[in-house]
């Protein structure tokens, strides 16, 4: 069974002054139907901007290269209108934030509605039929009334589940969520990620969820790819990743993540330095500067992604124990 | 004595003027009765989602946004009552570290020359050198390679600028620093970093810390003591062990179950999920602020507040039902219809 | 949603050294910047040492057209004097009045709007309404009483023209102070205890002046304008001096028999008009904050 979603050497430049940034390098990915992969990373990693060049949302100065195909089809770079007939139909965007997302000056039932008339045809009062029930699954107080107010009206966990809404409205084979949870509350977050792990059980929809945060992933993927400075790192199934993860920068993201069982009496490791910047990259390993575990070859020469075991790749010379 | 005292206190921030139809101003109860005490030394973390009023309490704290009723005793006087320009005097005690660390620099100034205006205002009789050398030192001291002082902030970091902020709310020495959600706006592992700067400079300083923020894991790190609020009042306070081993309240047992369940490897076990929002602070319920989403708010909540008891000397709490409801908590899957 | 790249490691480049880059790069307005100094260069050297006088009367050669005679690149005016000096003695007088004025107005308006700004309130209310009711006294009408009644000293003028125009200027800062006022390195500010004057100094305008500074730019050739209807209106400066508006009167006159009298000086103000308005866009993009 072909993947849903399959990316084959994806990279993305940008033209800045002083040179080129290259957010995205040779990142290889495949989603499967009915399948959750989380994309891990932090900012500057890369991993927003691998999607945006999927939806064809980069920005002008901005070049996407190598191949992406949807349910068979060559997407990357593809004519405005050959994506428009994908974009917010079978593949669908929830940004991360809601309020740039969600245009300010229409009333949530209309962008809704508009949706669907554009995409699938429908008449106006299906449409409004189509959304009610959409904010019913989510489970939105007084739905009717939401249905007529604007943006800015509602709280930013209320926007972040409309951007979600707008999302499921044509029901789409693909959802991509760019930190669905960043900006929420614990509780929120606890909602929104109750409501995603349901949609996932119930129905063969694909979630590609990208976040910096362990726990998020943890809860939700079924998969998981690591980046780091535009670059995949480590790829594997969640509970791999977890337990037996191979590449340094992703054990010290884990444990930085960790929070509520450690000892709040001593430091919560961290990764010493910064992310790097993409103009000036080192030769050999982007992480190796900031890595406990480096040795002299990390420096020269940049591994590239290899198998570990089934199923599991990274990218690293160092081995780890299994 | 303690070093800081709130009493009762209330900001009720005025929102839409009286009109023609409409008399009477409407106002939005950002604090609605706070009481805590902090002693020197002491760290006190506020646990809360947004709309809670908890940076409203920082501000108020501060005196950079003007009090309704309610007492800030600061060693004893009541900073309220001061004058302008006397609060101004204290100001050096009395330091702040803002949420956006970007946005809390101002873009035309060189960092080295942010790190010094403290400085500039209450130690004019430093000369140009001393003034640099301790802005050097508060620099190394931060982990910021004191070369960049001639920088400007937009040249760096999110991480790199919360650096420089804190850098300038400590160069004086004061005797309290209250931190607005410092590390929410930052990556996870930089997070990590903030919050063991902060806890090394706490520890080598003595200085009394406030730490505001949703997260309550980086909250667990820093403090001593930790407050939880809901719309505008506290509903438990407590140790840190306490409240990690013993919540009492609703809501906060919601809050740990929302993270206990996020990092543990396995699936969640019966989380505690609330439906609905938290109300608007101009509007608020009756009752307990907290019945609207409460699994267990009974006719009785939905009338009276509950008022802040004591369960041991540093626990309090505010529902009516705390001692039932010990026994359940974040084992109950409970939503509201 | 561009890639942001961390430029820690960089030199320090502050927001001006970043600002004249993207200004130099910006091909128009580096043309009409160039243009303005060689004219301004003109102005000055061409009344020295340039083929006439400004009022030598070339006696064979009256109200003749652009031609290569005796140097008369520009033809000559009904009194028989060059029109290549005259136009070039207008520059001066056009561009000085030009700066000045809008120095006069920047001056006073930038004060007036920082402090009713900064303090907010009454004191903005106050102030603001007062510029209210200035505002409604038709500009032009308050510069033509002044300039009637005070005569045409050239030192009146452009301070009669400079103190109508501060208005708008003040609204510009005052609406940028107040929305700096909420920004979190303000409260950060009053939270160390600054006094007003710092805050002033420091935090407020320096962060105003990038709006101010592309209004500036646009206010030269309006007051150059301004000048130039007085002239034409006969109220300008008077002789033996002379401006483009006032060259552009005469040239009205005999606009049929001798049309390169009017033209002439009427495209270099044109010209000029337009330099100091792609520099004023150019200066707007390369200050916004959003394009770095």
């Amino acid at each position: 069974m072909p993947p849903l979603l399959r990316c084959d050497d994806l990279s993305v430049r940008f033209n800045v002054r002083g040179g080129v940034i290259d957010a995205v390098s040779n990142v290889h990915l495949a989603v499967s139907r009915g399948e959750c992969l989380g994309v891990l990373g932090e900012s500057g990693s890369g991993k927003s901007q691998c999607f945006l060049a999927i939806m064809g949302l980069l920005s002008g100065n901005g070049s996407a290269s190598g191949s992406v195909s949807f349910d068979g089809q060559e997407i990357l770079n593809a004519p405005r209108k050959a994506l428009d007939r994908i974009r917010g139909r079978s593949i669908a965007m929830v940004f991360q934030d809601a309020m740039s997302g969600l245009t300010p000056f229409m009333r949530i039932g209309d962008q809704l509605t508009e949706v669907l008339v554009e995409h699938m045809g429908v008449s106006e009062r299906s449409a409004r039929k189509r959304s009610l029930e959409v904010l019913e699954i989510l489970q939105f107080p007084q739905p009717t009334r939401r249905l007529r107010m604007y943006p800015y009206e509602l709280s930013g966990g209320m926007r972040q589940r409309v951007m979600i809404a707008l999302a499921l409205l044509c029901k789409p084979d693909l959802i991509i969520a760019d930190e669905p949870t960043t900006a929420l509350d614990a509780t929120i977050q606890a909602q929104v990620l109750e409501f995603l792990g349901g949609l996932k059980r119930r129905t063969e929809t694909s979630i590609v969820i990208i976040t910096h945060d362990f726990g998020v992933a943890l809860e939700l993927c079924d998969r998981v790819m690591v980046m780091y400075a535009g670059r995949v790192v480590e790829s594997g199934s969640i509970a791999d990743i977890v337990l037996r993860p191979q590449h340094p920068y992703t054990q010290a993201l884990f444990q930085a993540n960790l929070g509520i069982d450690a000892d709040p009496e001593r430091d919560i490791p961290t990764i010493p330095g910064q992310a790097p910047d993409l103009q000036r990259l080192p030769a050999g390993c982007a992480f190796a500067l900031r890595c406990s575990q480096a040795i002299p070859r990390c420096h020269q020469l940049r591994p590239e992604l290899t198998k570990r075991f089934d199923g599991h790749m990274a990218a690293c010379f160092v081995e780890q124990p299994q | 004595m303690p070093l800081l005292e709130v009493e009762n206190l209330r900001v009720h921030l005025p929102i839409r003027q009286p009109r023609l139809f409409r008399p009477g101003t409407t106002y939005l109860r950002a604090v609605d009765g706070i009481s805590f005490r902090l002693d020197a030394g002491e760290t006190l973390g506020i646990v809360g989602e947004s709309g809670c009023g908890k940076s409203t309490l920082c501000r108020a704290i501060m005196q950079l946004v003007g009090i309704s009723s309610g007492k800030v005793l600061w060693a004893g006087e009541n900073l309220p009552d001061l004058r302008p320009q006397e609060m101004d005097k204290k100001r050096s005690d009395l330091q702040m570290v803002f949420q956006d660390p970007t946005a809390s620099l101002n873009p035309r100034m060189t960092i080295g020359s942010a790190i010094a205006e403290p400085l500039r205002v209450f130690r004019p009789d430093l000369d140009q050198r001393s003034r640099r050398q301790a802005v050097q030192e508060m620099m190394q001291a931060v982990g910021l390679p004191p070369e960049l002082a001639n920088r400007y902030p937009h040249q760096f970091s999110g991480g790199q600028c919360q650096r420089v902020a804190i850098a300038r709310a400590m160069i004086l020495k004061p005797k309290l620093v209250v931190c607005d959600e410092p590390v929410s706006a930052l990556d996870v592992s930089t997070q990590a970093q903030i919050v063991n700067l902060l806890k090394h400079l706490q520890k080598n300083s003595g200085a009394a810390f406030i730490f505001v923020s949703h997260d309550l894991p980086a909250v667990r790190y820093m403090c001593t003591k930790i407050m939880v609020m809901y719309l505008g009042k506290v509903v438990e306070i407590a140790t840190r062990d306490e409240l990690f081993e013993n919540p009492r309240h609703p809501y906060t047992k919601a809050l740990l179950s929302a993270i206990r369940n996020s990092r543990q490897a396995g699936r969640q076990a019966g989380r505690l999920v609330l439906s609905g929002e938290m109300p608007s602070p101009m509007d608020p319920p009756n009752g307990c602020a907290f019945h609207t989403r409460c699994p267990w708010a009974t006719p009785r909540c939905r009338k009276e507040a509950p008022l802040l008891e004591a369960i041991t000397a540093t626990h309090q709490v505010a529902c009516h039902y705390w001692n039932d409801l010990a026994e359940k908590g974040s084992a109950a899957q409970a939503r509201m219809v | 949603m561009a890639a942001e790249s961390s430029s820690a490691n960089r030199l320090g480049t502050s927001i001006w050294r970043d600002a004249i880059y993207r200004f130099s790069v910006n091909r128009a307005a580096m043309l009409s910047f160039w243009i303005i100094i060689i004219l301004t260069g003109m102005a000055i050297v061409i009344p020295i040492w340039g083929p006439h006088t400004l009022d030598a009367v070339d006696w064979d050669r009256i109200l003749i057209p652009p031609t290569f005679e005796n140097q008369h690149w520009f033809g000559t005016d009904a009194n028989g004097r060059d029109m290549f000096v005259r136009t070039m003695y207008g520059a001066r007088i056009s561009l000085t009045i030009g700066v000045l004025t809008t120095l006069v107005a920047l001056i006073i308006g930038v004060t007036y709007g920082a402090i009713a700004g900064y303090f907010g309130g009454r004191v903005d209310a106050v102030m603001m309404r007062m510029i209210d009711v200035l505002y409604a006294v038709p500009t032009l009408f308050l510069v033509i009483i002044l300039v009637s009644a005070f005569g045409n000293n050239f030192l009146l003028i452009f301070i009669s023209i400079g103190a109508v125009e501060w208005m708008t200027l003040a609204r510009i800062v005052r609406g940028q102070a107040l929305a700096i006022r909420q920004k979190e390195y303000m409260e950060a500010a009053r939270a160390l205890g600054l006094p007003a004057s710092r805050i002033l100094m420091q935090y407020i305008l320096p962060n105003v002046i990038g709006p101010v500074v592309v209004y500036v730019t646009l206010l030269i050739p309006i007051n150059i304008i301004v000048e130039s209807y007085l002239s034409f209106l006969g109220l300008g400066v008077q002789e033996p001096f002379t401006s483009w508006g006032r060259l552009i009167a005469q040239g009205a006159a005999e606009m049929e028999a001798a049309p390169w009298l009017l033209l002439i000086p009427a495209a270099f103000l044109t010209l000029t008009m337009f330099c100091f308005n792609f520099m004023g866009d150019g200066l707007r993009d390369a200050l916004d904050p959003k394009n770095r």
